[in-house]
């Protein structure tokens, strides 16, 4: 064989190959190419699986909360339809009950679909708006309130809306005409259909959290005439305590409260923003900011109460410059190197204390002679007295540098939308009276006179009553005319600040 | 001859077995030839993302190499290849202890800075309150989930959420920014929307009309 390679060598000039390198290129190599092959298929193949399981795990997602939703759209269908032949004011604060946590389970239901929140904002909405009204109607009816012929009339029309909403949902559910990718979301509710066919869900009146003349409210704050742009420019300088602050003005936004932006350079560095209502020329929001401060760390260390009282001085000392006469620091928030500072308006009123003689008298189990004694007591309870109510909607926030006690920010946003003097009760119940229907676990601390905001958008005087429980903080609101428990907030005071849960 | 090769192939998996268990209980960086579940996850995150085509399978290759630098490259990390912390923290992977991230960063306002600083990182500091604002007026709205998780991964709702970008680690000024939106700042009067003028398709988005504009975005 040697020889035969070297003659060929010899004779035709090329070098033989050798056997190890053809068996190589013969057999191994192609038996490795078609190993890979395989391979490949097998890992193709796998991945294949992988991304189908993947895809059908997304489908089940979706598809049960597509069936949860159609669940919860007929129950609160069947709950509208109860409350059609339902009289008893139980029955109907029941039913109203169920229609609002399916309400809830909705607004969750709609979070979780593949759907553009363009697509669904305004069924969105609408079933919103109705467990919020559910809540409102049954509130009132466990006051002893009745369903007006106008709610009767506009529930008949939600439960046929909602029928339709069900019919829609089901149908395409059993079709199977849902998008079921997350890319893929348009079209299930289809918005742009709907702004061409005009309305589609009824508008729901009625008062509450959700409902369209709250959300669309004007602002109450508001006084004065139209400012231009050279009066923003001067209240500006007010508001910032700077004549000879170099602003820009930019312009006027629209939005709620339509307002005058300028921003530009204090005197003694600092950049500044700030945000005039055009009504007015009333503040709306400004900051400061020092270019060359050394920011660092989430949250600041916790003010000692000396620094904090110091701070809430020096923050009511600015307000009262700026033109808010009476404000009250009502909790506290501790930045890197600042701190937020809420403070809420303060109404002086003149009160005829009652010691709640109506109660006694009309209460079942109550002694006829002390209600008597409580009758002389309230005669003699005198003239009304001058006291000063906390208006909780009446909120401005500053923001004060820890080290100057310079106020560097400031919120009065919540000012501006609630801002007005209050018609107070001539009456109300004595707080010690009050006091007497608080849970007998709450150690009472502190006591005051309250307007807190109601979620129909009204206001409720109430007797404050702060106080501890098993190491907690909490705040009970009692009706100051009826003495009824309104709310109780979990008071937080951590590293961060105070917070009202 | 047999001899020999099998001592060359005990060495060579000894070597192996020691320099995986070495890449897995240092665990501070993973890089080109690691190994394992945190390069899975790595690996999963960018795939997710549309930065990785290759396989999940734990081997931390080329391709895998590629997409990290890809991503590095995008979030404004040091492009290197490599998954240090910064790059780990940005995929939302704790390299350190091999699970997510800590609860106690769960929370709203954490989730709230990571949504400002994927969205509006750029952005004046008023802005990125803005974007923050823009959030919690969806949740006091009807129109929208009344959560502020349920707001930020609706559908759609936020790039930075399609992008993966909500899952970078927020800097101290979109804690801030969230903190101060939470405290009830609002400079944008209450609007439910914004868009970049300059990358926004939807023609319904563009059809609303633009109340105010803070930087980039125009809110409405």
């Amino acid at each position: 064989m040697d020889k035969r390679n070297e003659k060929r060598k010899t004779e035709k000039g090329y070098v033989p190959i050798p056997r190890g390198v053809m068996v190589v290129f013969c057999y191994v190599l192609p038996a490795l190419l078609v190993a890979a092959l395989i391979a490949a298929g097998f890992w193709g193949n796998g991945n294949r699986v992988r991304a189908e399981e993947l895809r059908r795990t997304n489908e089940g997602i979706y598809r049960q909360a597509y069936t949860e939703l159609a669940d919860s759209v007929y129950n609160m269908q069947i709950a509208l339809s109860k409350l059609m032949v339902s009289e008893s004011p139980a029955t109907l604060s029941e039913t109203l009950d169920d229609i609002r946590f399916e309400s809830g389970a909705i607004a969750g239901l709609m979070g979780r679909i593949p759907q553009s929140h363009a697509d669904s904002v305004e069924l969105n909405r609408f079933l919103i708006q109705i467990g919020d009204y559910a809540k409102g109607l049954s509130g009132a009816l466990r006051r002893g309130g009745r369903l007006s012929e106008e709610d009767r009339g506009q529930l008949m029309e939600l439960f046929t809306a909602s029928e339709a909403v069900f019919g829609e949902i089901s149908e395409k559910l059993s079709s199977g005409s849902i998008p079921l990718s997350a890319l893929d979301t348009n079209g299930f509710f289809d918005q742009t259909e709907q702004q061409e066919a005009g309305e589609r869900y009824p508008a729901i009146v009625y008062d509450g959290r959700y409902s369209d003349n709250i959300e669309n409210r004007e602002p109450m704050g508001l006084t004065g005439e139209d400012t231009d742009g050279d009066a923003a420019h001067k209240k500006a300088r007010e508001y910032l305590e700077d004549e000879g602050a170099a602003l820009e003005y930019g312009g006027i936004s629209g939005g709620k409260i339509p307002f005058h932006g300028l921003s530009g350079t204090l005197s003694d560095g600092r950049r500044a923003e700030i945000a005039l209502s055009v009504n007015g020329g009333q503040l709306l929001y400004l900051r400061t900011e020092n270019p060359n401060a050394q920011r660092g760390g989430e949250f600041g260390e916790k003010p000692s109460e000396e620094e904090l009282s110091r701070l809430e001085e020096a923050g009511k000392a600015w307000l009262l410059k700026m033109g808010y006469p009476k404000m009250e620091a009502i909790g506290a928030q501790y930045y890197e190197s600042g701190v937020l500072i809420s403070f809420a308006a303060v109404q002086s009123a003149r009160f005829n204390s009652s010691n709640g003689m109506r109660d006694a008298l009309i209460s079942e189990d109550s002694d006829m002679s002390e209600a008597i004694n409580m009758l002389r007591e309230d005669k003699n309870a005198g003239e009304a007295e001058e006291t000063e109510v906390i208006i909780y909607s009446d909120l401005v926030k500053l923001w004060l540098d820890r080290g100057s006690g310079m106020v560097i920010g400031a919120d009065a946003n919540g000012y501006l939308h609630s801002h007005t003097e209050r018609a107070m009760p001539s009456e109300i119940m004595v707080c010690e009276r009050a006091a007497e229907r608080l849970s007998k676990n709450l150690a009472i601390e502190r006591t005051a006179l309250a307007l807190i905001p109601m979620p129909d958008g009204s206001e409720k005087l109430c007797h404050e009553f702060t106080g501890s429980f098993a190491g907690e903080r909490y705040a009970v609101y009692l009706d100051a005319e009826t003495g009824d428990e309104i709310r109780i907030s979990r008071l937080i005071n951590d590293e961060n600040g105070t917070s009202v849960l | 001859m047999n001899r020999r090769i099998k001592r060359i192939a005990f060495i060579l998996a000894l070597a192996f077995t020691a320099a995986a268990l070495f890449a897995f209980a240092k665990a501070e960086t993973l890089k080109r030839g690691s190994r394992g579940e945190l390069v899975k996850q790595v690996q999963t995150k960018l795939k997710s993302w549309g930065y990785y085509t290759g396989a999940v399978d734990g081997i931390f290759g080329s391709g895998t190499e590629s997409a990290v630098k890809a991503f590095q490259k995008k979030n404004g990390l040091t492009v290197d290849g490599i998954v240090g912390k910064k790059t780990a923290a940005a995929l939302g992977i704790n390299i350190d202890g091999g699970g997510s991230q800590s609860s106690a960063n769960s929370g709203n306002l954490y989730l709230l800075a990571r949504l400002v600083h994927g969205e509006a990182r750029g952005e004046p500091y008023r802005g990125k309150v803005a974007v923050a604002a823009v959030v919690l007026n969806r949740v006091k709205s009807a129109s929208f989930p009344n959560t502020v998780a349920g707001v930020i991964y609706q559908s759609g709702a936020f790039d930075a959420v399609s992008d993966g970008q909500i899952n970078l680690t927020p800097d101290t000024e979109s804690i801030n920014a969230a903190r101060d939106a939470m405290n009830g700042w609002d400079p944008t009067n209450g609007c439910l929307y914004y868009y970049n003028p300059r990358t926004a398709t939807s023609r319904w988005m563009l059809s609303r009309p633009v109340l105010l504009r803070i930087g980039d975005h125009a809110f409405c």
